[in-house]
């Protein structure tokens, strides 16, 4: 046996490889549709993209090199940025909280053990597999003042009607409703989080006389605070780079209260033809996109409990 | 992979004859043309008709149409220009096709059109200039504001049908006292009863439209207008500028005889087509789409005036970019592609001719005008032919820099909060101006 190994790997290195290498190698191979896919796709479009930002560029003719002078207009004399940057997170704040717990809560309720569960299942899922363009044409409709069915639903039980999507102080709150409507890949992802928290857990808790809220408390909750934590970043870079529903429902108003970011950075591009002053916008989203990314990594290890991690 | 052998030669022998092809077809001019509208489109098919023409003219010319439907058109025509694939020549937006082609990127039609008499006769209105005032292209197709209304709604109320001579022009009182007779709530009053009830309509008496083509003829009739004339201010705060949008306010929420915006949006029946609106006022385009309504009954008149009797002229460019290889068959085609013999969108009420012989030789203006049965109504000699040749302006589209800069930040989303009723009047239009002031760059091309 030693001297057929010993063979091996007298041949092996005849071939100048270690074992390490060769794995290294295949490893490469093997992932490098995704290697290049990311360089060509991702990595190259960023790169061409800080490149552009540099420029002033109106789509057609040479770009021309005009340095910070992009990034200088946007900090300094750009009103709108501010106003999109301020739209922007005040929506993430309103809307990701909220889709989470809420995805939490439809995951807490589909986990029991009910009649007909595959049935609500698939109901509650199925909205989010609807296309941006068509729920916000529905949401049009539900949110008008006059004649939606949200005020049809308030107007009897005398509350106090809203002009939802139709005023900027509610533009804003409307459209965070609207995003709980599309919770269905979050809450199946808490669903299968759900189905793996340990039963003898649960037991024990029973056994020490814990009533349900204790259960969810100590146990549900901490179990699931990677899924959670998951989740939450997940929900924010996408909620970052809302652009459909404003586009499709308010074009940015009443009056910019909706202009979201990256519906002013594809004016700018399009309708404008300002790209250069548009790459600079997106390289700007970039680092803000990263940085909170940053600030939720590092706050993790103050909330999320991993099994198997020592105190 | 037997197969695939067998299948090698084949292949080799194809590549072999298509390159003969191509070789032996070089003499063909292919020019590549884009427009904004589906190909199996009416816009689509007649515009195929004045290709063919102009192919059966030109055996060595080939057009290539690109048709991008839909949303999205300046993004794919962006991204073709940014990788060298851009068209030869195409539909494209008129702000957009100023800043172009102060950047070299649209071929400079100054010469083409001096040198054809047939084109340099078209409309002065039409000419898109810039630069040293050299000439970018026309319009597409002419196209000018106008008063839509369904007879039914002004029979039922045995209301005279509005003028179509715009000497006789309704003033703005005349016009509100028509759309009070002609909205009805539920219960069958009318907005000039006192027992009308304006939580409740059932029948809307108007429809000015609030964006800038809809204003600005009314703006200008009261003396007024959207930017100086030297493009470098927002002038929407003078106080006949005031009048003129507290006046389309007012339609909304004092005499509730006009849609908000939001009650517009649900009510999808709120429309000439279904009689549950008597007036609109819309491009001339609309008369297309009227003609095409089965059992509808629709009229033309002029704008109400203020002071003086005025539409606005406006419409899409076509242009021809820079890069082209064959700029003459290109002019050539340009010619063919809006020319109502060739074109039937003329007749079908979809675009106005800008030649002005159409609107001068009986008849020209006969065949552009009833070429086809059932399409313009009557009164249209005076109410498109005379008011375009005597009364219509100029939009500022075709003259201010930075426009979409401008109406995108400044001016659209203050507009939109005056008629939301978010803003008063005064303060929606001093935040237009004072945000609309530090974005203006002025003219293209002084007058």
């Amino acid at each position: 046996m030693e001297n057929v190994a010993s063979k091996g790997r007298v041949a092996q290195e005849q071939r100048g490889l270690s074992r390490k290498q060769r794995n290294l190698l295949w490893g490469l191979l093997f992932t490098s549709p995704a290697i290049i896919g990311f360089f060509l796709w991702q990595f190259g479009p960023i790169m061409a993209a800080i490149g552009i930002s540099l420029t002033e560029w109106k789509i057609v003719g040479t770009p021309e090199w005009i340095g910070l002078a992009n990034y200088q207009k946007i900090f300094t004399t750009d009103p709108l940025f501010l106003k999109s940057v301020s739209v922007t997170l005040i929506y993430t704040a309103l809307s990701v909280p909220a889709s989470i717990a809420f995805a939490f809560f439809l995951a807490v309720l589909l986990d029991q053990k009910v009649r007909l569960l595959p049935v609500f299942r698939t109901i509650f899922y199925l909205p989010s597999i609807v296309p941006f363009i068509a729920s916000s044409y529905l949401w049009l409709w539900l949110f008008n003042p006059d004649f939606g069915a949200l005020n049809a639903i308030i107007r009897p039980l005398g509350l106090p009607e809203s002009k939802w999507i139709f005023a900027s102080d509610s533009v804003l709150p409307s459209l965070a409703l609207m995003s709980l409507w599309g919770v269905g890949g979050t809450m199946l992802i808490f669903l299968a989080g759900l189905q793996g928290v340990p039963k003898q857990l649960y037991e024990a808790v029973e056994v020490d006389g814990g009533n349900v809220w204790h259960k969810m408390r100590h146990v549900t909750i901490p179990i699931m605070t990677p899924v959670i934590f998951f989740n939450f970043v997940l929900t924010t870079i996408n909620t970052l780079q809302t652009f459909t529903q404003p586009f499709v429902m308010t074009q940015g108003g009443p009056n910019n209260a909706s202009l979201f970011y990256v519906l002013y950075l594809y004016r700018k591009a399009f309708r404008q033809s300002d790209m250069g002053y548009a790459s600079a916008l997106s390289i700007i989203l970039l680092l803000i996109i990263g940085v909170l990314t940053y600030i939720i990594f590092r706050t993790s290890s103050l909330w999320v409990f991993y099994e198997g991690e020592r105190d | 992979m037997k197969l695939l052998q067998r299948l090698l030669p084949v292949f080799l022998i194809l590549c072999l004859v298509s390159t003969g092809i191509g070789v032996m077809a070089q003499d063909v001019v292919e020019i590549d043309f884009s427009i904004w509208a589906g190909c199996e489109s009416s816009e689509g098919l007649a515009i195929q008709n004045a290709i063919d023409a102009y192919e059966a003219d030109n055996p060595n010319v080939k057009v290539n149409l690109i048709c991008i439907a839909g949303d999205g058109y300046q993004e794919r025509i962006s991204a073709m220009i940014a990788s060298g694939t851009n068209p030869d020549m195409g539909y494209l937006n008129e702000a957009i096709a100023l800043e172009w082609a102060s950047e070299g990127a649209l071929l400079d039609l100054t010469e083409y059109f001096q040198n054809d008499p047939v084109a340099s006769a078209r409309l002065p209105q039409s000419f898109y200039r810039y630069g040293d005032n050299q000439i970018l292209g026309t319009n597409t197709a002419g196209e000018i504001m106008l008063l839509f209304y369904n007879k039914d709604n002004f029979d039922a109320a045995g209301l005279d049908y509005p003028p179509t001579n715009a000497a006789d022009a309704w003033t703005w009182e005349e016009f509100v006292d028509v759309c009070q007779q002609l909205t009805i709530d539920r219960n069958g009053n009318n907005a000039a009863s006192a027992e009308f009830d304006p939580e409740n309509i059932d029948t809307y008496g108007c429809n000015t439209g609030t964006w800038w083509a809809a204003y600005h003829p009314l703006l200008v009739s009261n003396g007024a207008d959207i930017f100086s004339e030297d493009g470098m201010q927002v002038v929407l705060n003078s106080p006949e500028a005031q009048e003129v949008f507290q006046s389309i306010y007012d339609l909304m929420y004092v005499y509730h005889v006009m849609p908000s915006p939001a009650a517009f949006q649900a009510r999808q029946d709120v429309g000439l087509q279904t009689g549950k609106l008597a007036m609109q006022i819309d491009g001339h385009w609309t008369t297309s789409s009227l003609a095409d309504t089965e059992g509808l009954n629709f009229g033309i008149g002029v704008l109400p005036r203020f002071d003086e009797p005025v539409t606005t002229f406006l419409g899409g460019v076509t242009v021809i970019f820079a890069n082209t290889e064959h700029p003459n068959e290109v002019f050539e085609f340009y010619t063919y592609h809006n020319d109502p013999e060739y074109v039937p969108m003329y007749s079908d009420g979809l675009w106005m001719p800008l030649t002005e012989e159409y609107y001068t030789d009986p008849v020209k203006r006969d065949e552009w005008l009833h070429g086809q049965e059932g399409v313009y109504p009557e009164g249209v000699e005076d109410s498109i032919v005379d008011y375009t040749l005597n009364y219509a302006v100029q939009a500022p589209i075709y003259w201010v820099k930075n426009w979409p800069q401008i109406m995108d930040e400044a001016i659209g989303p203050a507009i939109e909060a005056i008629f939301a009723d978010e803003m008063s009047v005064a303060d929606g239009l001093n935040q237009a101006v004072e945000m609309g002031n530090a974005l203006t760059e002025g003219r293209w091309v002084n007058p």
